[in-house]
């Protein structure tokens, strides 16, 4: 099937708001259906989020002295950072480029495409519902690591601010990463051999997410090339804003970046997502 | 009898016929590898990248402090590449094979394994060699090499031949843990990612086991292995192991392949065919 310019502005016509609310809402539960069916294979890429920097976290522990502290950061403020970590990119960071990516490969996005609801809100409910799966590996993960750390476990003396900033930065944090990763997935318009791309994509993430180490550990050459890619705004950012060392100003801004990075990726997605889908030619019924 | 010539035939024989086909598998990846270069050289620098990055991030953080535990940023050098070795030479002998498994078992095509006149565990374990894993494999041995080199120590006989041994054990290990681990798609229904628990569940063993804690310490020696994986075949090289540590893996990974059959065999009977 050869989608036509006019048969483009169709398939990305806007749905009324609150039939879009209603079949998220039914997409949703069937997703939460399936993730909880599929509960397993959850825990097993829950495993990806949480043993790399788990393992990383060990490794720091075994290079701290009494009174060490690296990149400002003392045994205590480590520890707390990677169990921030596992938590954020546990719930914060999406995948949904490799189902985008098969379905393109396999023909079946004319399916999607033809679905009376905005993509971005089938893809979205899908993703979220799997995240809520996640969370359930995640709570006992995180009881057992604070007990297990329970001697550098403090909570941060925040005022209203940091909690109100924290609360913005996740869903900003999230829809920057969904976006971007949406991008990723649209290369398959162009190319089926996509799986080399995403994994060489997550090796770059690693580092400029502060997955495995926090970015001010990093070489500052590293870190300037840091500034100027979203990566730091996946959920680096709402680490920072929970240690609590930004000042307003710097929250303001981080969170003003972050919403830029947002609109960034959701403008880029649209811009591939028409190109990709006039280019489009799928099998099958 | 044990020592006659028949006695040699009667092991020999079969076991010829395994060589024979795990080397007609190996031209096939490799023939079926070639005939996608372009693909074929992008893999062999994600992987050696990859490689790259993780040892990276150790050598960051020296850039911060001096030591973890008693491994300086040298010998930290032998382990990373030790464990690079081990990691990828797995990767490479059974990544794609294991990954695959539970599509074979949800699809039924397993029976088609099982009527086959070999070992059904060698023929779903081996019939897959992901060649682009070797780059990052060698370059893993290079790495501990040059950590050894700066270190300005001469390993003895002994040391290499322990290390030779400790490595080869370390991935006999990691198979059959692998194996074992996949089996729970027998049980689970659909699994299709069963063949991924191993990559993060491996990449604790980058951790030198002798800076933990002592229980955790315990637990990565004793009841999950991962300390022979890495810190072991490093202590080996750098010629700082026990005694116990080369008679203990080869009974560990022994151990664990006889277990990993036997729970082979018991997956089989909680088997029904998927295919018509």
């Amino acid at each position: 099937m050869a989608v036509t310019g006019q048969s483009v502005a169709v398939l990305l016509a806007p749905s009324p708001p609150f039939a879009t609310a209603r079949k998220f809402g039914r997409l949703l539960i069937a997703s939460w259906q399936d993730a909880l069916q599929y509960r397993l294979e959850g825990a097993i890429w829950f495993l990806y989020d949480l043993l790399p920097p788990l393992g990383m976290l060990l490794l720091w522990l075994g290079a701290y002295r009494p009174g060490t502290v690296v990149a400002g950061y003392d045994a205590a403020g480590m520890v707390q950072y990677y169990l921030g970590v596992i938590a954020l990119r546990t719930l914060l960071n999406p995948h949904p480029e490799w189902d985008v990516a098969e379905k393109i490969a396999k023909g079946t996005y004319a399916q999607v495409l033809l679905r009376p609801m905005p993509l971005v809100a089938y893809h979205l409910a899908g993703e979220v519902a799997w995240k809520g799966m996640r969370l359930l590996w995640l709570m006992p993960s995180l009881l057992v690591c604070t007990v297990a750390f329970w001697s550098y476990i403090a909570i941060p003396p925040l005022g209203l601010t940091y909690w109100l900033a924290f609360a913005l930065s996740i869903p900003l944090g999230y829809l920057s990463a969904f976006f971007f990763k949406m991008i990723l997935g649209y290369i398959s318009f162009w190319t089926t051999n996509t799986e080399g791309i995403f994994v060489f994509m997550i090796s770059i993430e690693m580092v400029f997410t502060g997955n495995f180490l926090p970015l001010q550990a990093m070489p500052g050459w590293v870190q300037t090339i840091g500034d100027w890619l979203p990566y730091r705004y996946f959920y680096f950012f709402s680490t920072q804003v929970l240690r609590g060392t930004l000042d307003d100003g710097a929250l303001l801004t981080g969170l003003v970046t972050q919403a830029s990075w947002v609109l960034v990726a959701y403008v880029a997605m649209r811009m591939v997502r028409t190109a990709g889908i006039r280019r489009y030619a799928a099998f099958g019924g | 009898m044990i020592g006659s010539p028949g006695a040699v035939t009667s092991w020999w024989h079969p076991l010829r016929r395994y060589v024979r086909l795990y080397w007609a598998v190996a031209r096939y990846c490799l023939s079926r590898e070639l005939e996608y270069r372009t693909n074929l050289a992008f893999n062999l620098l994600r992987e050696t990248v990859y490689a790259l990055l993780q040892i990276a991030f150790v050598d960051i953080i020296f850039l911060n402090v001096e030591s973890i535990g008693d491994w300086t940023a040298n010998r930290m050098l032998v382990l990373m590449g030790t464990y690079t070795f081990v990691s990828n030479t797995t990767y490479a002998l059974f990544w794609e094979s294991l990954t695959s498994l539970s599509s074979l078992i949800n699809t039924g095509e397993l029976d088609l394994v099982l009527t086959k006149p070999v070992s059904a565990q060698f023929y779903v374990s081996v019939r897959r060699i992901a060649f682009m894993n070797l780059a990052p494999a060698a370059f893993g041995i290079g790495i501990a090499a040059w950590g050894i080199g700066r270190l300005g120590i001469t390993p003895s006989f002994l040391d290499v031949a322990a290390y030779a041994v400790l490595c080869a054990c370390a991935v006999v290990t990691c198979y059959a843990l692998w194996f074992s681990s996949v089996l729970g798609a027998f049980w689970a229904g659909r699994l299709q990612n069963a063949g991924a628990i191993f990559e993060p569940v491996v990449s604790m063993a980058r951790v030198p086991t002798t800076s933990l804690a002592s229980p955790l310490r315990l637990a990565f020696t004793f009841v999950l292995p991962l300390a022979f994986v890495g810190t072991v075949p490093a202590q080996a090289i750098l010629g700082i192991a026990e005694p116990w540590h080369v008679p203990y893996a080869i009974g560990l990974a022994g151990a664990l392949v006889i277990a990993s059959n036997r729970l082979w065999h018991r997956a089989l009977r909680a088997y029904s065919s998927a295919s018509s």
